[in-house]
């Protein structure tokens, strides 16, 4: 029995695949080789054949392989102890080169071909952070005096126009006189001296010369009171060394910047599907990343309302600046009275974001204090507990006004905040309601715009002749100042400029409520 | 017997709809009706919202912009489908001309109201060229649904960018729309 030798069909095999990825990549086009200039060919030709001398030093295609694949009851089978029939030796060499080859033309183009041929060259260059480099002498700048400007004169507006228009015949002494304008002196620039080794400098000079400005610098001050100076800096980091750690953690372990959670009665809209216990549930920017503007929705989608209406205040692009998704933590299926229990206990409700942020924010503050002990510029005061921190409970099922109030949590005063709506609508006005339900609760308070004066009314609306001048009507029927009834009219809906609107409504809201906040 | 009921239900709705892309293609061919006395009524239109409604110190109200325009046309249908988007252009300057632009024309030239219809008519060019990316043949339901679904893209302009149309309601991006085309020879 006799069998094809392993050395052979592996370099087949090798020089196939390397070969398909080549061409599926597109490199292999007669348009790409064509495009390939004489500097790139020597390169992959010169890399293909060191890789092939490299790889057939190991190889030995001359040394028969000592396993074979073999047909055994009509099957492949690799067997041993056979003599295989091999390729000859400059064959093998050639799949390997055509494979290298392949690789070799994926890598390299025109571009990092000239890359290649220019780096001795870039190497050999003095590099300007380790020596003096001379100056390259400027010509000096010759500037000329600027065009002089017309004098104003006051009082003579009038009589220049009556010129230009032509009821004057002369400006009279209102003429244009013009200002003497003087050449720019020559600006004295000082210059830093090279400390750097210089270009014909020797290296022992360099060296000797770097060894004594150290020394230098060494004997300059009495060694003891620099000792001394060394030892409070060590003992002072000494007594911050726990808020020192704590910082290097909370950058380390990504702990969050701000912590804002909200507890809603509603079920939660994406319930976690199986495959996402796998692959993680979708990022909350991605999900809220382009919001359609007013999608229609039917009863059952309350909870979706709720999550839309809460995107589109805090983190739809469209009107601008955003709240930092990541920030936020919506607790869907919470307790109607969730916020009740949240006053009563606040500890228990106090997740692992919320104690990592304060602790991050104190860790801040006392590396702040360490910094002025030092003597040393203060970083930037973190925000306040209550901006990075918060609480809000919408409750769905009885309606409430917005109320706000405070909890300590960890020392620190956190404000809780509640609104409650009856009931929600998803179709028609009711989104609006919620929107001003959330903003109520988010923002504390809402300054609802008045009313429109040019606000149509349904009769204005619904004339036979003249639609495009009534529907443009619509631009003042601002649903949030209570012109409402456009949104209960699906023929006026699917024209009605809620761009408009909403984007008044909520950069209003935004900069009110982003005021408020901040991040660590 | 419930087929029966959807088909009935959805012959009813389809009836409700208005049929915006039919009034806008009656406006188009007002507009291109018009021809050379397109000027001359947007001219007219100007003047009697100005005398009229005193356009000049406030918006003027729509009843009185189309009781103007009504009186201009005096019945003819055809008068009136143009004249429902000359006022509508009227009301949407602000929209397409920011304000120290119009501020600028007012200086700088001699005429205000023909500086700004140029510039109004470079802006709907602006409008147009998205129209055109569009690629429908028919222009009247290419207007109404490039204006229907313009409002929810983003549309983020610089200040003072004269490349750029902001968010439009429906009606503005219409008659723009039908303006420019109507117009074009």
């Amino acid at each position: 029995m006799t069998g094809f030798g392993l050395k052979s069909a592996s370099a087949i095999a090798i020089a196939a695949l390397l070969v398909a990825i080549a061409g599926v990549r597109g490199v292999l086009a007669p348009e790409h080789l064509a495009h390939l200039g004489a500097p790139a060919c020597w390169t992959i030709g010169l890399i293909a054949a060191l890789g092939t001398a490299l790889v057939m030093q190991g190889w030995q295609p001359a040394v028969a392989s000592r396993t074979a694949i073999a047909l055994q009851a009509r099957r492949l089978a690799i067997v041993e102890g056979v003599v295989p029939r091999e390729l000859p030796a400059f064959a093998q060499r050639g799949l390997l080169f055509v494979g290298i080859a392949c690789v070799a033309v994926s890598a390299l183009g025109n571009h990092a071909a000239a890359k290649l041929a220019a780096l001795p060259s870039e190497l050999a260059t003095p590099s300007p952070s380790r020596y003096c480099l001379p100056k390259v002498a400027a010509a000096p700048e010759v500037r000329a005096a600027p065009a002089p400007e017309p004098v104003e004169q006051p009082g003579c507006a009038l009589v220049k126009r009556a010129f230009q228009l032509g009821y004057a015949k002369t400006l009279g002494s209102c003429a244009p006189k013009l200002a003497v304008a003087t050449p720019d002196a020559p600006v004295a620039t000082k210059s830093d001296v090279c400390e750097r080794r210089q270009l014909d400098e020797p290296f022992l000079h360099f060296a000797a010369r770097r060894l004594g400005g150290a020394f230098g610098n060494a004997i300059a001050e009495s060694p003891i009171a620099r000792l001394e100076h060394r030892i409070d800096d060590v003992r002072t980091h000494v007594d911050y060394l726990g808020g020192l750690v704590a910082d290097i953690h909370h950058a380390i372990a990504g702990s969050p910047h701000a912590a804002h959670h909200i507890w809603i009665n509603l079920p939660d809209p994406h319930p976690t599907k199986l495959t996402e216990h796998f692959t993680g549930e979708p990022r909350c920017s991605t999900r809220f990343a382009s919001l359609p503007l007013w999608p229609s929705w039917q009863a059952g989608d309350e909870s979706r309302v709720v999550e839309h209406v809460l995107g589109q205040l805090l983190f739809a692009t469209r009107f601008g600046t955003t709240a930092s998704c990541n920030d936020y933590t919506i607790h869907w299926d919470a307790p109607a009275d969730a916020c009740t229990a949240l006053r009563a206990a606040p500890s228990t409700f106090a997740s692992a974001s919320v104690g990592a942020v304060l602790d991050r924010r104190k860790r801040q503050l006392e590396l702040g204090e360490l910094a002025k002990r030092l003597g040393r510029p203060p970083p930037l005061a973190p925000p306040a507990a209550d901006a990075i921190v918060s609480f809000a409970c919408l409750s769905v099922g009885a309606g409430k006004p917005a109320t706000g109030t405070t909890v300590q949590i960890a020392g620190e005063t956190v404000s809780v905040r509640e609104v409650g709506i009856a009931a929600i609508k998803p179709t028609g006005d009711g989104p609006i309601e919620v929107y001003l339900a959330l903003a109520a609760m988010l923002g504390g308070s809402t300054v609802l715009p008045a009313p429109h004066s040019a606000a149509p009314t349904p009769a204005e609306l619904d004339g036979d002749d003249f639609s495009l001048t009534r529907l443009d009507a619509l631009t003042f029927a601002d649903p949030f100042a209570g012109s409402r009834w456009p949104l209960d009219r699906p023929d006026l809906v699917a024209v009605y400029p809620f761009e408009r609107h909403l984007h008044a409504f909520v950069e209003t809201f935004r900069r009110g409520y982003l005021a408020q906040r901040g991040r660590l | 017997m419930k087929s029966l009921a959807l088909v009935v239900m959805l012959a009813t709705a389809a009836a409700a709809a208005p049929d915006r892309a039919g009034y806008v293609a009656r406006a188009l061919t007002a507009v291109q009706q018009l021809g050379s006395a397109r000027d001359a009524l947007d001219a007219k239109i100007y003047a009697a919202a100005r005398t009229q409604c005193h356009a000049d110190s406030a918006a003027p109200t729509i009843a009185c912009l189309i009781d103007a325009a009504r009186a201009q046309c005096a019945g003819d249908a055809s008068c009136i489908a143009a004249a429902d988007v000359i006022v509508t252009n009227l009301r949407s300057v602000d929209a397409f001309v920011d304000e120290v632009t119009r501020v600028r024309l007012l200086r700088g030239s001699a005429d205000y109201r023909v500086a700004l219809a140029a510039e109004l008519r470079r802006r709907y060019a602006v409008l147009a060229a998205e129209l055109v990316l569009a690629g429908a043949s028919d222009e009247a339901h290419a207007i109404d649904e490039l204006c229907t679904k313009r409002d929810a893209a983003i549309h983020v302009c610089e200040p003072g960018a004269t490349d750029c149309i902001p968010s439009l309601p429906y009606a503005r991006c219409v008659a723009a729309l039908v303006w420019y085309v109507g117009g074009a020879p």
